[in-house]
């Protein structure tokens, strides 16, 4: 069983005060010394880019950078919570690189202020990366910036996205080069704003799985490309678009969309109740949702990144100061 | 006008490509904040050097905390971890010894020019 290393990110007290000093200060062989390696973020805006590279890595010993849920947003951006802001002049791309592998991020704000058409809040060059529980937007002061995830890795591996919301990105909410061997599996996630949602590039054979998705508000298309079989559940406004089985079509109502709030209202008919119940799911099981809101609320569970709270009741899955994604305790992580 | 946390121990990684592209070496100017910047518990001895540098800008000094890259396509794809490098080896023998000791040490914006070095 390997031992959880865990340094504090802030402002000022913490051992680092950047993503990009702790992972300078933790890179190591992980594996050799049996360790996961995490950063607690706290709340603070991080304006360095971050690249996660050099560090020996495994699935069960890995680099992990979360947020403690007292230091978590509440699905909709909040300065008041840790957030990475980065508006590049030096050469970075991505405000985040993800090149070991097995990284996991969990409860991040993202702000993509990069001045290139080909940048990314977060660009995946590994295998076995889990995002979830996070918000990546376009900072909203710069004209330019580009995707919110990049999938880009090339090897035989999966990648795993899910509780996720991406928003303003002018060039694509997820872009997936699907190259031969690679899997990339996104579930409950909302994209809104973008010119192209959700892009399976067919850059080979890989595959790519939509489920319980949300695609709204892009200007070119929701889903685009090719996805998997085994895809369903998804929503766009767009008809015809979503892919896989059980597909719904309409405007989805968040609860204040002009003012970047886009959790599920309780008012919305067409994601509400619509999606397919993945907490037994074969590759990637969880049970709550973006601000770990226990799943379902209502008589099924609502596609998209956030779950409906039924009214009276709701309730949190996660604990305070836990993942809502528990694999080594769960079992529900296959793949 | 500008301090540099610079890399004091090598990393390693046993795949060559991934070391030289991931890894911090000893020396590496890793980023730059500014003047009076409050560092945490972790940046500094063993792992961080600090080094001030009051002459530089701080917009000048985040030009020295860049990766060596090569564009392919629309990626750029890193080469080097770190491009620039404090070569403590060639520092006078007092400033040696207090980056030794106490891990901390100020330089002139020329004597940046002298010990911080490119490695291409």
């Amino acid at each position: 069983m390997p031992t959880t290393v865990t340094k504090t990110l802030k402002s000022a007290g913490g051992d680092y005060t950047s993503l990009s000093a702790w992972e300078a200060g933790e890179q190591g062989d992980l594996v050799l010394a049996d360790e996961i390696r995490q950063a607690e973020c706290y709340s603070f805006a991080d304006t360095t880019a971050v690249t996660i590279d050099g560090s020996t890595t495994d699935a069960t010993r890995y680099l992990r950078v979360f947020t403690p849920a007292a230091e978590r947003h509440d699905g909709k951006w909040n300065t008041g919570k840790h957030r990475v802001s980065f508006q590049s002049e030096f050469g970075a791309t991505n405000t985040l690189l993800l090149a070991d592998l097995y990284t996991r991020i969990e409860g991040l704000q993202i702000e993509n202020s990069i001045g290139q058409s080909t940048a990314s809040g977060i660009a995946v060059d590994a295998i076995g990366v889990f995002i979830s529980h996070c918000i990546i937007r376009k900072e909203p002061t710069w004209s330019l910036g580009g995707n919110g995830i990049f999938v880009r890795q090339n090897s035989s591996g999966t990648t795993k996205i899910w509780n996720t919301i991406i928003y303003d990105a002018p060039t694509f909410g997820i872009m997936v080069n699907r190259w031969t061997g690679a899997i990339t599996r996104a579930h409950n996630i909302t994209i809104q704003n973008s010119t192209i949602g959700f892009d399976s590039v067919a850059s080979a054979a890989g595959v790519f799985v939509a489920k319980n998705c949300i695609a709204q508000d892009n200007a070119t298309d929701g889903f685009a490309g090719t996805f998997d079989a085994a895809s369903t559940d998804n929503c766009s406004d767009i008809a015809s678009d979503a892919p896989g089985s059980n597909p719904e079509t309409g405007e989805v109502t968040f609860v204040d969309e002009a003012n970047d709030n886009f959790l599920l209202d309780s008012s919305d008919t067409v994601a509400k109740d619509k999606g397919a119940d993945l907490s037994a799911d074969a590759n990637l099981a969880f049970s709550d949702d973006i601000i770990g809101t226990a799943r379902p609320q209502g008589s099924a569970w609502d596609i998209g990144a956030s779950e409906v709270v039924a009214a009276g009741g709701g309730g949190l899955l996660t604990h305070p100061g836990m993942s809502s994604m528990r694999p080594e305790m769960s079992g529900g992580m296959r793949g | 006008m500008a301090e540099f946390l610079v890399k004091a121990i090598d990393a390693t990684h046993r795949d060559l490509d991934k070391n030289i592209r991931g890894c911090y070496k000893r020396g590496d100017i890793v980023l730059a904040k500014p003047d009076g910047f409050l560092w945490g518990k972790q940046e500094g001895l063993p792992k961080f050097w600090i080094v001030k540098v009051p002459g530089l800008a701080l917009r000048d000094a985040h030009g020295y905390a860049v990766s060596k890259t090569t564009r392919i396509g629309e990626v750029d794809r890193v080469d080097i971890r770190r491009l620039w490098f404090l070569d403590h080896t060639i520092l006078p023998a007092p400033l040696f010894s207090a980056l030794m000791t106490l891990g901390i040490i100020t330089l002139t914006a020329i004597e940046v020019s002298v010990f911080v070095k490119s490695k291409v």
